[in-house]
């Protein structure tokens, strides 16, 4: 399976890992620490050629422990500080990814683009959604932090219009403390004025264990809503609550996230209760990825991933405004990545195919290992 | 005309934006200082909701208005966070540190039950349910009737994904006897090698999708830089 | 002296997650009831110990001020935003329009250069990939990377045909997805063998 004469010449830590990229994290023998000398041992044990060269490595590090001085600085000039190409090759990326992402802003036609594929998890999405009632409550967790709100917040706006339209009632909470405060960022952007209010829970502290007690227990859990005021209560802002009483209560479920782990804490600790009540996901591009197998598994209804699912989500015809003033930069942004790249990897290919440059970076490798 | 104070918080937002984006260049006091600030806002959001939702709306309402019963069970939690008091107070925290591990063993002994149940009834089992169906006979059926490529390309995927889950898993199989150091026999290497060939798919996918949901963030960025030098210019964007 | 703290914490841990977990899997009305107050406790307790830590930070960064070295101007920075913000939200409410001043002004500013900073790293991380390390993952790594993203956008207005309409999605739903499954199953098995090691009273991370 592997390779290049290269890599089977290189006997690199990387060639004995567990995992593709994550180097020394799960090394398999000790061979690679080189020890020179083993050490004589005291007793007589069974004890393997890899372990006495552990054994060795250990002695010589309480040697150097208990010498007080300190061992020879390591050059940290290649190992921690990027040298000056590296640093010019940052900011040329950097530099021409904002131009070519302005240029974009400026002079962008905004006209609508190609029709995106639409995958079967998205016309659930909208099915659910605009099958709503002004009669429904749907309960809505904000779980991405501020750094996710360029990515989010057109997604949750694709999906808020269709709430908002059905004069559904959404009932906010988060799991992170700045999440209902981005919902009513976004409901300050979106919400008309004849649309109903939401109420806000707010936040729920505990990770999986805050959820467990979401689902144990709804009103227990919530017993004031952000304002210092019972949501409960017949006399309250909206009568309508009244008739939740459990998480499975609620017309539907919505969990906007930009992380799988939290996600990942959704499905686990609140879907099984959920009975028939559907559950939807509007992720993150970086989140879609590791929950796709819960879809595939019919643990979910529906979900929506990324600012392309949010662009695969809107209809043509009513383009959602914050999307279309940033999909034109967006594309050219991916494309001068997917540039750099490609030209980078053949450059590097082209690099290492030179001899003279191949044993001198060996030469340099061989002086960077411990 | 321009609020000041409108430009004034453009003016911060962009200061911010141009001090985090010096890390291009390489670590310096300008980005430190953002990134302090970052943090000290959103500790001292933080610490006010968590104050509302806490110590107001689980504690002091409750204690206030419940019944009897009701307080004293409160009485637990009020004693356990006051011991965690003693891991913070300086004079109290040399001598008496112990004195929160009750409350960090409640803490992690309910966390480590959530996660076991939670991992076990969303995760394990629906997912081995999930593989073990992920021919579903009906749906195999219908296919065959309608198309035989159509047939081919589903058991073809079925294929994969069965594969694809059960060789992911051995690649991080490591198994060793007493004495011996660890080390896989030569299938479990092959099938751990195939494994490591869909890892590296998993997470090129992942790898994508992260810079799909950073570039979003430069854009906005742009944006907001553009509309601030809009402000100063004294235009009026679009 | 402190030795005898051990046990009770252990018993703690042991007794609450075991009355937990079987709350799962056995739907008997006390236990259901005990677990809910156990984890309505948790919930309180975890708000505590994020208050705890506030506080904690708030004290760090003080005896940084106190001790002026070179990170005391930085330190105090963070200490004048913390009061500030804490002060301001005090005085107005948690979604009033100072806070979302102060989420659209310098939380979203701060954290959206991050990620923006981020996808410039990751650029360059990708595009030296294989210079780092010419391996056959490394190059089935990179193709999935260029093909994902080539395949999620337009180029020029057109979306590359056979790779957004079918490639894309293939290895999304089927190589990819089986792979995220494998992980997710080996994530939960190594959660499940910590949680079993704490919940037996092997292992003590509350211990310090």
């Amino acid at each position: 399976m592997m390779d290049n004469p290269q890599d089977q010449q290189d006997d690199t830590p990387q060639k004995k890992e567990a995992v593709p990229g994550l180097e020394d994290v799960l090394p398999l023998n000790a061979a690679m620490f080189e020890a020179d000398e083993i050490l004589p041992v005291p007793f007589s044990v069974d004890i393997s050629e890899p372990q006495h060269k552990h054994i060795g490595l250990l002695e010589r590090m309480l040697a150097q422990e208990n010498e007080g001085t300190p061992p020879p600085a390591q050059p940290p000039k290649a190992e921690y500080h990027p040298d000056s190409f590296q640093r010019f090759l940052r900011l040329a990326i950097g530099l021409i990814l904002i131009l070519t992402i302005t240029a974009n802003i400026l002079y962008s036609n905004r006209s609508p683009s190609a029709a995106l594929a639409v995958p079967s998890e998205i016309v659930q999405t909208r099915t659910i959604l605009r099958g709503l009632s002004s009669e429904s409550m749907v309960l809505v967790a904000f779980d991405y932090e501020p750094g996710f709100s360029a990515e989010m917040e057109p997604l949750a706006a694709a999906v808020f219009q269709d709430i908002l339209t059905t004069q559904a009632v959404p009932v906010i909470l988060s799991t992170s403390p700045l999440g209902t405060l981005q919902a009513a960022r976004l409901m300050q952007k979106i919400q008309p004025p004849t649309a109903r209010q939401p109420i806000y829970l707010g936040y729920l502290p505990g990770g999986a264990a805050g959820l467990m007690s979401l689902t144990n227990s709804l009103r227990n859990t919530f017993p004031l809503d952000v304002d210092g005021e019972s949501p409960w209560l017949p006399d309250s802002a909206n009568p309508k609550l009244q008739a939740i009483n459990s998480i499975a209560d609620f017309a539907a479920v919505i969990v906007l996230s930009a992380d799988a782990e939290n996600a990942r804490n959704w499905l686990e600790q609140v879907q099984p209760a959920l009975n028939k009540t559907p559950f939807i996901f509007a992720l993150s591009a970086q989140a879609a990825p590791l929950i796709r197998p819960y879809l595939s598994g019919n643990q979910l209804q529906g979900m929506i991933g990324g600012v392309i699912g949010a662009h695969a989500y809107q209809e043509p015809k009513q383009p959602n405004a914050m999307l279309q003033m940033t999909w034109d930069g967006f594309a050219a942004g991916v494309w001068v990545a997917v540039a750099f790249i490609v030209c980078g990897s053949g450059i590097s290919l082209v690099l290492l195919s030179d001899p003279a440059r191949k044993k001198r970076r060996k030469q340099r490798q061989k002086r960077r290992l411990p | 005309m321009m609020d000041m104070t409108e430009i004034m918080a453009a003016a911060l937002g962009f200061l911010i934006t141009c001090a985090i984006f010096s890390y291009i260049l390489g670590d310096n006091p300008l980005l430190r200082l953002a990134l302090h600030v970052l943090a000290g806002a959103a500790a001292g959001y933080t610490a006010l909701v968590v104050f509302n939702t806490t110590i107001k709306a689980q504690i002091y309402e409750p204690y206030m208005h419940g019944s009897t019963e009701e307080r004293l069970l409160l009485g637990v939690p009020i004693i356990l966070g006051v011991l965690l008091l003693a891991k913070l107070v300086p004079p109290l925290s040399s001598r008496l540190i112990w004195a929160g591990n009750p409350t960090l063993a409640f803490l992690s002994g309910v966390g480590a039950a959530v996660a076991v149940g939670g991992a076990v009834t969303g995760t394990i089992l629906p997912q081995v349910w999930a593989s073990v169906n992920v021919l579903d006979p009906q749906a195999v059926m219908e296919t065959a009737r309608s198309s035989p490529w159509s047939l081919v390309e589903m058991v073809g995927n079925a294929v994969i994904i069965l594969l694809g889950t059960l060789t992911t898993l051995i690649a991080f199989h490591f198994g060793a006897r007493s004495g011996q150091t660890p080390q896989r026999p030569g299938w479990i290497n092959t099938l751990a090698q195939i494994g490591q060939g869909f890892i590296a798919i998993t997470l090129g996918v992942l790898f994508a999708g992260v810079l799909l949901a950073a570039l979003p963030a430069m854009i906005e960025r742009c944006q907001s830089a553009l509309e601030f030098i809009y402000m100063l210019l004294g235009l009026v964007i679009r | 002296m402190t030795r005898w703290i051990t046990p009770i914490s252990t018993a703690i841990a042991t007794g609450v997650g075991i009355i937990v977990l079987v709350g799962y899997f056995v739907p008997a009305a006390w236990i259901l009831d005990l677990r809910a107050l156990f984890l309505r406790w948790a919930v309180i307790l975890a708000g505590l110990t994020l208050l705890v830590g506030i506080f904690n930070l708030l004290a760090v960064h003080g005896r940084k001020v106190y001790s002026l070295n070179k990170e005391s101007w930085s330190s105090l920075a963070l200490i004048i935003a913390l009061v500030g913000t804490a002060g301001v939200i005090a005085w107005q409410q948690t979604h009033s329009a100072a806070a979302l001043w102060i989420l659209n002004w310098i939380l979203i500013p701060a954290e959206s250069s991050l990620m923006a900073v981020l996808a410039v790293i990751l650029i360059y991380a990708a595009a030296r990939l294989l210079y780092r390390r010419k391996t056959v993952f490394s190059v089935i790594f990179l193709v999935t990377v260029v093909i994902v993203l080539s395949g999620s956008v337009p180029f020029w207005g057109t979306f590359i045909p056979f790779v957004h309409d079918r490639l894309l999605g293939w290895i999304i739903s089927v190589p990819a997805m089986a792979g995220a499954r494998g992980l997710l199953l080996g994530m939960a098995l190594g959660i499940i063998a910590t949680g079993i090691r704490l919940l037996t009273g092997n292992q003590h991370p509350y211990d310090g």
